[in-house]
């Protein structure tokens, strides 16, 4: 698959006949392109991979770019359908490529063919040697599809060539992979930060679509901002937790959020984030302008967004990008500001109900993720598991003085069920092994709780299975005394390659 | 001609060429490293969709670094870049505590590689100027260097939008493959 085949020839006219010469190519999804910049030598690209280089002479500036670009696709399309396990890359024989001939070139006269199977090679072109390629000249070139599919002549220009490649690879696909499936949540179709359209790129933890320069700028904020991942070229990672949080977040969302400041910049019909400053947050839930309990104006403010960049464009420079993601996600210049406890609150009362956007604008509004809680919410989680586990085991229950505190919110998470709540916890640096006043950890409740899901999503992860809590009892005891099988078998899982 | 006069000056005035393939987790910061060393200058770089190659030159050693990219799909192909490797530049992103454990498992799958077996390793323990990230000595315990046997390695605290170890870096390499290749060592298989 995708090796770019090439032979030079000395003549005009190309010999159909002679064609069992040895095979020299170019693996493709080992190769860059580039320009090749040389002082005599105008219009010139090369194709390096770590066997030889290629030097290619087009006929035009435009032309070398064309071809630059269209073998970049074809480049980019194997790549991102490639099989995880590396075969079938440079060992097989579906090929296609390229095509050329009549050249310009001063001395050495190439031409760059592309035939499936065979193909015929005049003279040499070493790496580095004056060899050139004039790529699409239009009349008369020798052509090879892919395998027998494709048994005819033609002549490839940068354009049938890039387009062939797509097809190629399209067909070999199969399954709803993961863009696709969250192409269709509300904003996604383009970048959540300039606007570019088709994002491929994103990030976990901020649960968005971003193009591949907004990635670039995502990766430098660092990973305590944001956790760049492609949607093409990664694929352990885009477990179907992951895909459920997705779905339920979105750009158009988390944009609600990010840039909600921005109204007031932008003079667009604004988005209320508090309607009604004297309200105390109660009997919000189902206010229709806005998703979420009122956090309270007390603690709400925002940033001064009066001196806000302009929102960048896709045309925008990297700087202009680079900036305004600053501004946007390490500064959250534009995101209303929440005071530590009422974000604290807020994820609480979010994750009882497993309600993702809630625990989300909590997480985002600075609500830590961590650390036991300290407030007494009325929900009493450890003591609630004390009472049942005691039940399970038949002894004495025994609370200790404060029962309300000292669980984290990754607990709660796991007693609701939530599997996209869950995942969004992780995402943002919950600990999948932290522990309650009992010893007990995420698995102890999920498994009492019959969150099975959840208790998948745990291992999966990675958390710790063999590990039993202050009176001796391990998440395998549970399963057994619950007589789940399928509680039982899930502890037997291994945690998936990437801990994401 | 040039060529060859050029090589008869190379041997004579002991400058040497080494290959090198860079390698690491997506967004270790390889791509930074390659165009700090070669440009001097930090590009704002996009994820590397295949690779980069360029030449560095330090001292009068000539370091071809091939800079391959790092997501989950593009690491079946590393081994590809393995024939005639004299070293390995291995780069994490010390930040990223999650994924440590992934590139150890990586580090470990490249420096077993029969072809990758004289090899000397440097790593970039990279984004040292990161809050919260791990130390060059946590670096080096979770990709189990001290326990290899038998190989060269040093790891390098780095900052590659500063420039800060990328050097040092260097230095350790080039008097590596030096000192290997002075006592007659093979750096690279194929």
């Amino acid at each position: 698959m995708g090796i770019l085949y090439y032979y030079t020839s000395k003549s005009t006219l190309l010999p159909m006949a002679k064609r069992e010469t040895t095979k020299k190519g170019a693996c493709l999804v080992t190769s860059s392109v580039k320009p090749y910049e040389e002082e005599d030598l105008r219009f010139c690209f090369s194709v390096v991979s770590p066997e030889k280089s290629l030097h290619l002479q087009a006929e035009s500036e435009m032309e070398k770019q064309e071809w630059i670009a269209a073998i970049q696709s074809v480049i980019a399309c194997y790549l991102q359908n490639s099989p995880l396990d590396g075969k079938a890359f440079c060992d097989s024989e579906i090929t296609l490529p390229t095509h050329s001939r009549d050249s310009v070139a001063p001395e050495e006269k190439a031409d760059l063919v592309a035939s499936a199977k065979s193909f015929t090679e005049y003279g040499t072109m070493s790496p580095a040697s004056s060899g050139m390629a004039l790529p699409a000249s239009g009349d008369g070139c020798a052509m090879g599809g892919t395998s027998a599919r494709h048994n005819r002549s033609a002549t490839w220009t940068p354009e049938s060539f890039s387009r062939f490649h797509a097809e190629d690879v399209r067909i070999k696909h199969g399954g709803e992979p993961p863009l696709e499936q969250l192409q269709h949540v509300a904003g996604n179709k383009i970048c959540a930060d300039c606007g570019a359209a088709d994002p491929e790129w994103a990030s976990t933890n901020l649960g968005i679509l971003i193009c591949i320069e907004c990635s670039g700028i995502h990766r430098q904020l660092g990973v305590h901002i944001s956790k760049v991942r492609s949607l093409k070229l990664d694929v352990r990672v885009w477990t179907d937790s992951l895909l459920q949080l997705f779905q339920q977040l979105g750009n158009e969302f988390g944009n609600s959020l990010w840039e909600s400041g921005r109204h007031n910049l932008d003079r667009t019909e604004s988005w209320v984030w508090c309607e009604d400053s004297d309200d105390e947050g109660e009997g919000h839930n189902s206010c229709t302008t806005s998703p979420f309990p009122n956090p309270g104006t007390t603690g709400a403010q925002f940033f001064d967004a009066d001196e806000g960049l302009p929102k960048p464009t896709s045309s925008s420079s990297k700087d202009e990008k680079h900036r305004f993601a600053v501004e946007k996600y390490v500064n959250r210049c534009y995101l209303e500001k929440l005071d530590s406890h009422t974000a604290d609150h807020l994820l609480w009362k979010g994750v009882a109900k497993g309600d993702v956007r809630t625990a989300y604008r909590a997480i985002i509004g600075g609500a830590n993720v961590t650390t036991p809680n300290t407030f007494n919410d009325g929900v009493n989680l450890v003591g609630d598991m004390e009472h049942s586990m005691a039940k399970a085991m038949r002894r004495g229950v025994t609370l200790p003085d404060d029962t309300h505190s000292g669980a984290s919110v990754l607990l709660l998470a796991c007693k609701v069920g939530s599997v996209p709540v869950l995942e969004l916890l992780i995402q943002n640096g919950a600990d999948l092994d932290c522990q309650d006043a009992y010893n007990r950890r995420g698995l102890h409740y999920c498994l009492v709780h019959s969150c099975k899901d959840a208790a998948r999503l745990l291992v999966g992860k990675g958390a710790q299975k063999d590990v039993a809590d202050c009176h001796g009892a391990t998440p395998m005891w549970i399963a057994q005394q619950s007589g789940d099988q399928e509680a039982i078998d899930l502890l037997q899982i291994l945690p998936s390659a990437e801990r994401a | 001609m040039g060529n060859a006069l050029k090589k008869m000056f190379d041997r004579l005035f002991g400058n040497r060429e080494m290959r090198v393939v860079m390698l690491g987790l997506d967004a270790a910061g390889k791509t930074t490293i390659l165009y700090k060393l070669h440009i001097g200058e930090v590009l704002s770089t996009v994820p590397t969709i295949g690779f980069n190659v360029e030449k560095v030159q330090y001292k009068n050693v000539v370091f071809t670094v091939w800079d391959v990219g790092g997501q989950e799909k593009l690491r079946p192909l590393w081994r590809h870049y393995f024939n005639n490797t004299d070293a390995l530049i291995f780069v994490v992103d010390s930040q990223d505590r999650d994924r440590i454990d992934k590139a150890a498992t990586e580090f470990k799958n490249i420096i077993d590689d029969p072809l990758m077996r004289n090899s000397a390793i440097l790593v970039y323990a990279n984004k040292q100027d990161m809050k919260g990230c791990l130390t060059t000595a946590d670096v080096c315990e979770a990709l189990g260097l001290p326990e290899l046997r038998g190989r060269r390695w040093h790891v390098q605290a780095s900052i590659a939008i500063r420039g800060e170890g990328l050097y040092e870096g260097l230095d350790w390499l080039s008097n590596t493959l030096k000192s290997l290749k002075r006592a007659g060592e093979a750096t690279s298989v194929g």
